[in-house]
């Protein structure tokens, strides 16, 4: 199925969930803040949160140094 | 003509120069009218706001705090002064940005670190050799009241959490995210846009490296929440931190927070930028 990831059409398989489609980007979850349709998504709850078709994602990723 | 000489009116003379009115404060040779230095040859016009200064002559906290008014101008002065902001990390953004605020005489800084000064640190951050070992903010804290010996200073010595940060921030006008963790960095950012959505907050994500000056930008994610740095150059070996780019972070985190507070007072700075 096909959702939308920071603006761009993002192909992931069927029941996937957030912390898969994070896994699959190879991004640390840790260190990603996500909202999805508008909502900014806990941290808790990304394994259990399952994807859908068409789905607007944003992901701001944080890299390390300060 | 009136004028203000140290903020007491008098009447003058039109052609008076500033010499004329600092042959009244012996040892003067500093001249500034409306907050910029002129020299001694300078005729005030009516209505200027006139101070006569000894170079090198220790500053009163009156005088200190009548000089900052007159380099920032009252209107923006007031805000600062007023001002509560949190820093969260004191290393090479944190220790920087702290002394920018502290030198323009904010009001109250929040300052939180868990670590003591090493030797690694010294390459960026402001701390000084004979202070390796002292907890990073009793070091900053000394080092800021050198800066200005008047700004009032809160000190958390813990390592902060998902869970403390609201409650040790939770008053600050401005919250400005320092940390060195990426995972730090998101949980704070995603405080911000949740449980603390009414202050302002700048953070920052890829500072490190030697890259461009001009990649490190300050990015409007909703008003007054900010991300400042090229989102790209994490540290890592190869690519350590270094005090020119994080220090150019540093102070960009340090000016939004300035445009922050202006914004909110309803005195937005001039000059086009990212948004409110």
């Amino acid at each position: 199925m096909v959702i939308i990831c920071n603006g761009k059409e993002q192909e992931v398989a069927e029941g996937s969930t957030l912390l898969q489609l994070l896994n699959q980007l190879q991004l640390a979850p840790d260190t990603v803040v996500v909202e999805c349709d508008k909502k900014i998504i806990s941290r808790d709850d990304y394994g259990g949160m399952m994807l859908s078709e068409g789905q607007n994602l944003e992901l701001i990723r944080f890299v390390g140094g300060g | 003509m009136r004028i203000l000489v140290h903020e007491r009116e008098r009447v003058v003379v039109s052609g008076t120069t500033m010499a004329d009115i600092g042959a009244e404060f012996p040892g003067s040779d500093i001249f500034i009218v409306n907050g910029c230095q002129v020299t001694g040859e300078y005729q005030p016009q009516d209505g200027d706001g006139c101070w006569c200064l000894a170079k090198g002559k220790m500053v009163s906290e009156e005088e200190l705090k009548r000089l900052l008014y007159l380099r920032h101008t009252p209107g923006v002065q007031d805000v600062i002064s007023r001002a509560v902001v949190g820093v969260m990390g004191l290393g090479g953004l944190g220790s920087v940005v702290a002394g920018a605020l502290a030198r323009i005489g904010i009001g109250r800084l929040i300052l939180a670190d868990y670590d003591i000064v090493e030797p690694t640190n010294l390459n960026r951050q402001h701390f000084f050799v004979d202070q390796i070992g002292m907890k990073k903010t009793e070091a900053l804290a000394a080092n800021l009241r050198r800066m200005n010996p008047y700004v009032d200073l809160t000190l958390h010595d813990c390592r902060l959490t998902a869970d403390n940060i609201p409650s040790l921030f939770g008053g600050v006008d401005v919250l400005v995210e320092c940390f060195d963790d990426p995972a730090m960095k998101a949980a704070a950012f995603r405080l911000a846009l949740t449980d603390m959505k009414t202050m302002g907050y700048v953070g920052a994500s890829g500072v490190a490296g030697l890259a461009d000056n001009n990649l490190i930008t300050t990015v409007c994610h909703r008003p007054y929440v900010f991300i400042v740095g090229d989102n790209e150059s994490e540290s890592k070996p190869g690519q350590g931190l270094m005090a020119p780019r994080v220090g150019i972070a540093a102070h960009h985190q340090a000016n939004q927070v300035l445009r922050i507070l202006m914004e909110r007072a309803g005195q937005p700075s001039t000059g086009s930028g990212p948004g409110p």
